[in-house]
């Protein structure tokens, strides 16, 4: 069993209503396009938005493998400055 | 080098700014400085006007982000500092909400790590702003 923390930032929010998030999935390997297909089902509209996904503070490909612990973050574009 | 916290709840002040300068009078290598500072502009959109933009940012990422970009422009460029604040909340329009400081014994290499910097922070770090408008509506800003 996994359990992560996952953390949505700026425009993304107004489509999950929660800034963090921890869930438990039952298997004991998920890759991140697994990972953010489970997360569309959960709240469609996120698939009209923009995003990067950080995989502990890293920005990651889709094929990045979750761990036990780990702290994916939605990032929508930045805005800084 | 030491991690910093970039962020600074509201608006960043010219105080604050006349104070880091001062700061530096002790640094008698340092030859050149140069300063960025972002504003929040009036922009109207839609015939909407922007009053306000309201930050927010993965703030564990971010500083860890700022800590790589400020490395990354010691290795480049010859410096003696640099810092880096951001605001995060509400900051109204004509307010700044950026301000990079650096200094270097000369100019040209103060300037070309200035832009550097500032182009980075825009592209790299993960800070969020919903613009205000008057009517209290709001949307999302996206850096070009």
């Amino acid at each position: 069993m996994l359990v992560i923390t996952l953390k949505y930032f700026g425009m993304l929010v107004e489509q999950t209503h929660t800034h963090t998030e921890k869930i438990e999935l039952a298997a004991n390997k998920i890759s991140m396009n697994d990972l953010e297909l489970q997360i569309l089902t959960k709240y469609p509209k996120l698939s009209t938005l923009t995003y990067n996904i950080a995989l502990n503070q890293k920005i990651v490909a889709k094929e990045a493998l979750i761990s036990n612990g780990d702290e994916i973050a939605f990032l929508p574009p930045f805005a800084g400055g | 080098m030491k991690k910093k916290n970039v962020f600074i709840q509201g608006a960043i002040t010219p105080d604050f700014i006349a104070n880091s300068i001062a700061k530096h009078q002790s640094k008698t290598t340092i030859g050149a400085h140069d300063i960025f500072l972002g504003q929040v502009r009036a922009d109207e959109i839609d015939g909407k006007t922007v009053t306000a933009i309201e930050y927010t940012a993965y703030e564990e990422m971010a500083n860890t982000k700022f800590d790589e970009i400020r490395e990354r422009a010691f290795d480049k460029f010859e410096l003696t500092c640099s810092h880096i604040y951001h605001s995060l909340g509400a900051v109204k329009a004509g307010e700044l909400c950026l301000f990079v400081f650096v200094s270097s014994p000369r100019r040209k290499e103060a300037m070309k790590a200035l832009e550097y910097l500032v182009e980075t922070i825009k592209a790299e770090t993960p800070i969020f702003g919903k613009e205000i408008f008057k009517d209290e509506t709001h949307q999302w800003k996206v850096n070009s």
